[in-house]
Order: C-alpha cells, then sequence, then structure tokens
C-alpha cells in the first residue's frame, strides 16, 4: 500500500483532458473560500452540476478542510510546561553566572586599582628611555594586589631603570632557565610547552601593548605580560618595538608559580604628570592566555583572567632592547 | 487577541516584573506548541520546542519591536524553530511519532459509540500522518491556516513573505495535503506530492 501510495506521488498533474474541468479545478479553493467574483462562481457551480469529477475533488476539499479543523481542535493540550521552562531557565542562568563572575571580579579588581595607581603613580621619561617612577617603593594598591608570599621589591624603580646591560643578562638567564625546564620537564609540562610555543607567534602579535608616545621622545610600549623579576612586574620602554615570547614559568621561582602579573597601560596621556601608567593585575592561576587581536588598548584583559587555568603555565613576554634578538621577535604595529 | 495587552505585557517584564512574563507564557503556550507539534509531529518534540522557543523569546524580548504584534513575533519564532527542527535530525521520518495520545475527543463526541470514537481517532492520527508527508514548508503554512486559524495577511507576516506568495504556498499545500489524505484514505483519485520540496517526506530507507 505504501508503495502504491508512493508511486501515486510521482503523478504530478490529474489533468483529465476536459477543458472546462482544467479551467474550473483551479477556482474549487477560491470557490471554497468564497473568494471568486459572482460571475465566476456561477461558472463553477454550473460545472460542478455535470460533472462528477469536479464534484469529487470539491468534496475532498471540503473533507480535508473539516479533518484539519476538527484535528486542530482536538490537538491535546501539553500541560503545564511552566515548571519545565523555568528549570532550564534557572540551568541555563548558573552556566552563565560563573563566567559573568570570572569576568568581573578581575575587571572590577583592576578598574579599581588603575584608579589609584593612575593617581599615585606617575612615569617619566628618561634619557635611557626607560620609565623611572618618583616613589621609592611600590604603591599600597600594587602591593596589595600582589599576592602575599610574592616579596616586593623595595626598588622597582632599580628595575625600570634598568640598563640595557641588565636586561640582556635578565634575558640571557630567562633562556637558560627555559633550556633547563626544556630539559627536565616530564612529559604533561613538554607537552604543555609544546602548547605553549605553538602560540607563541599568536600570543606575541596579539599582545602588543598600547603606545602612549609623549612627544618628541620615546614610545612607551607596555607588554601585555609582566616580565617578572623577583615578582615585580616591570616595563621597559624602548624606541623601537620589538617582543618576544618567553616561558613565563622560567621567570617564575618556583616557590612563586602560584602567579604571575599582566601588565597593561593605561592609554591617553592626561597631563605633564600623569604620562599613562601601569595596571598590575595579579592573575591566580591562568593559562591559555588568549589575547584578542583588535584589542590593542588593553588595560587588563578579563577574557584572559577568566580562562580556565593550569597552574604550571604561563605565559609572558619580554621586551627586548633594540640590539637584542630573540627567538622570535616580533614587530609591533606603526604607532599613531 | 488585543495587541496592547500583549505589549503591556511585555513592557511590564522589561521593567523587572517577571510574573508578565508567566502570563505570556500561560497565554501562548498551546498555541506555540500546537504549531510545533503540527511541524515536528510528535509530542514530546513538540514540548521541548516549547520551552525553547519561550527561552529565545525571553531571551530576545528586549529587542521585540514594539509595532509588531507579539503574537506575530511569537508565531514566526516557533515555526522556525519547527522548521529548522524538522529538517534536522527527522529528515527521514515520515511518520508522526505518537507516543501518547495527540488528540482528545471533543465535547461533543463524548456520547459516540466506540466505533465512531475509534473512526474519529483514526481520521485525525492520519491527518497527522499526512502532513508529515508534505514538505516542511508546507506543513508550516497549513498548521499556521489550521491549527492557528490565521488569516493570509497573517500567515504572511508570520513567514515574512508577501500575501500573494503566502497565498500561493497555503494554496499548493492545501493542494498537496488534499491528494495525500484522500490516497491515504484509499478513496479514488490520484496521490501527488509536491516534489519541488523533499526534505521532508523521504521515504524511509
Amino acid at each position: 500500500m505504501l508503495r502504491n501510495l508512493f508511486a501515486n506521488y510521482r503523478q504530478r498533474s490529474t489533468r483529465t483532458g476536459n477543458s472546462e474541468c482544467d479551467r474550473v479545478r483551479p477556482q474549487l479553493l477560491p470557490y471554497l473560500d468564497h473568494e471568486l467574483g459572482s460571475d465566476e462562481r456561477h461558472r463553477v457551480e454550473d460545472h460542478l452540476v455535470v460533472c462528477s469529477a469536479c464534484r469529487t475533488e470539491l468534496a475532498a476539499f471540503e473533507r480535508v478542510e473539516a479533518a484539519l479543523g476538527v484535528a486542530a481542535a482536538a490537538i491535546e493540550s501539553p500541560g503545564d510546561l511552566r515548571p519545565g521552562f523555568y528549570a532550564r531557565l534557572e540551568q541555563s542562568r548558573r552556566k552563565q553566572a560563573p563566567i559573568r563572575w570570572a569576568l568581573a571580579a578581575p575587571a572590577v579588581a583592576c578598574l579599581a586599582l588603575a584608579l589609584f595607581v593612575a593617581n599615585h603613580l606617575t612615569v617619566e621619561p628618561g634619557h635611557d628611555g626607560r620609565l623611572r617612577t618618583d616613589s621609592t617603593s611600590p604603591p599600597a594598591a600594587i602591593t596589595n594586589a600582589m599576592p602575599p608570599h610574592l616579596p616586593v621589591s623595595d626598588s622597582p624603580s632599580d628595575l625600570v631603570t634598568s640598563k640595557p646591560a641588565d636586561l640582556k643578562s635578565a634575558a640571557s638567564e630567562i633562556s637558560n632557565n627555559r633550556k633547563q625546564l626544556a630539559a627536565s620537564g616530564s612529559t604533561p609540562r613538554r607537552r604543555v610547552q609544546a602548547d605553549i610555543l605553538s602560540r607563541r607567534n599568536r600570543v606575541s602579535r596579539q599582545a602588543v601593548a598600547i603606545a602612549e608616545r609623549p612627544q618628541p621622545e620615546r614610545k612607551l610600549i607596555v607588554a601585555k605580560r609582566a616580565r617578572l623579576s623577583d615578582g615585580i612586574a616591570s616595563v621597559s620602554a624602548a624606541p623601537r618595538a620589538t617582543m618576544s615570547v618567553i616561558d613565563a614559568e622560567s621567570l617564575v621561582p618556583a616557590d612563586r608559580r602560584g602567579a604571575s602579573y599582566l601588565e597593561a597601560e593605561t592609554s591617553q596621556s592626561r597631563s605633564a604628570g600623569h604620562r599613562g601608567g601601569v595596571v598590575l593585575t595579579s592573575l591566580a592561576a591562568e593559562t591559555d592566555l588568549h589575547v584578542s587581536d583588535e584589542d590593542r588598548n588593553f588595560m587588563a584583559s578579563t577574557h584572559i583572567l577568566a580562562t580556565a587555568a593550569r597552574r604550571d603555565i604561563r605565559d609572558t613576554l619580554r621586551i627586548d632592547d633594540d640590539n637584542e634578538r630573540s627567538e622570535e621577535s616580533v614587530e609591533l604595529p606603526a604607532l599613531p | 487577541m488585543r495587541t496592547d495587552d500583549d505589549s503591556a505585557l511585555v513592557a511590564r517584564f522589561l521593567r523587572g516584573d517577571g510574573a508578565a512574563f508567566d502570563a505570556l507564557f500561560v497565554k501562548y503556550q498551546d498555541y506555540v506548541y500546537n504549531i510545533l507539534f503540527g511541524i515536528v509531529g510528535s509530542q514530546e518534540e513538540a514540548r521541548d520546542l516549547t520551552q525553547d522557543v519561550f527561552l529565545q523569546v525571553y531571551r530576545s524580548l528586549p529587542k521585540f519591536r514594539y509595532g509588531a504584534r507579539f503574537a506575530t513575533w511569537l508565531y514566526r519564532v516557533a515555526a522556525n524553530r519547527g522548521v529548522d527542527a524538522a529538517r534536522g535530525s527527522r529528515k527521514w521520518r515520515f511518520l508522526p511519532i505518537l507516543d501518547e495520545p495527540a488528540f482528545a475527543l471533543l465535547p461533543a463526541e463524548n456520547d459516540l459509540q466506540p466505533e465512531a470514537v475509534f473512526e474519529r481517532k483514526m481520521e485525525r492520527e492520519t491527518v497527522l500522518r499526512v502532513l508529515m508527508l508534505c514538505p516542511v514548508s508546507h506543513r508550516e503554512a497549513l498548521v499556521l491556516r489550521y491549527f492557528q486559524d490565521l488569516t493570509v495577511e497573517e500567515i504572511a507576516e508570520v513567514l515574512g513573505c508577501s500575501v500573494a506568495a503566502a497565498k500561493v504556498r497555503l494554496h499548493r499545500a492545501r493542494k498537496v495535503f488534499k491528494d495525500n489524505f484522500v490516497a491515504l484514505q484509499g478513496n479514488a483519485g490520484h496521490g501527488n506530492r509536491d516534489t519541488e520540496e523533499t526534505d521532508a517526506a523521504e521515504p524511509v530507507r
């Protein structure tokens, strides 16, 4: 029966060869819907009187109309679907809530810190293009933002005023540390390292900092990820923007592997007393750093902070001196 | 349905009154379910999809344009959801999945003899089977016309097409449905199927 049914479906025409039937059949539905003018309606009715095939066709349409209408009226109610709906609504809210908190909390913390730092930390260009601070100790907000187990240097200005030679030695140390790590690592660590390495180019290209260029001296380049030295994030400015990526873990002593710092800058130059600033953000346990390509004015990327963490993985950027070539370096795009 | 009542409820909901959305849900639940049931042919799936539709509406209400009728917008969301579901995982289904009684007896039928009751139930299930044999786009038009009792103008609004296009689609759908219904009921006459769309009623292989 089904085979016949489907065979019939393939027939596309019910033409009878009778020209009057062929003319009236398309009018049957409009006739049924009372959409025909009086002349057309009479013509159809006159034909129906003499044509049983068309009468049968009309009767079929009428039966279908009735069947559809009755079926529609008889559909069993599904019952009260609200409990299921509200349960799903609640479930979807709960799924979104952790993400919102993860996104919002660091942003709120960073904003508060940024406001404090902007008011208290002034950076001025020096002859060597390095940042200098006018405070001899880190602002309390920065200190407080750091995890308690990370010691705070008494003189961060030492870092920011480091000479190129110091940077070179630091870079060399970093490189050595990395090699040691690479040699030491267990398989999972190596896998993770490989993962970091594979993301380096992308990360480094993405992690281009804001450039604030107080004319005419220099560009202020701030790493999106902190360069760590003794647990303090530092900033170095270079006339030309080259940056490279190394494994942050190599910068973090073993007892401090719970955290790393992320550094960004405020991009607006406000006045002589505020030539940008730095925001230090503590990343409690963070990995898979995803940096927005288009987020050039990066403050403290909440999506970085919100991503799932693996405690032994960090990523960082090392700011290279002009004369220092790293394994991978990226030219920062031209700044306005 | 008074559109100003719906607009008022929407406005209240957007001001934070959750009870307003509840009222909209209660008011339109069965209409949405009927659309979805007619398109997908399964009560369980229609229930799930009904909740999906209201979830979508809940999230999208801030984007609702007050100039449009809420019901029209809601039916469009429901029809689109139903069509997507019908075209998706159920592509090869050509029989409805009636896991429980899909149709109730009408009040006037309560006094009928059992044989007559059985005949009516069979006819309703035939209606659903024939719907499942129709292309999804035809099902959509038929469900809006017969299950929701919308005019051609309203159907055009829901489908997002011109009135003329809606009329043509409905006309074709009714013809195809009639041919299949007659064929399935075993009466004389030729079965016909609009083969322009074959996404819904391919035979099981």
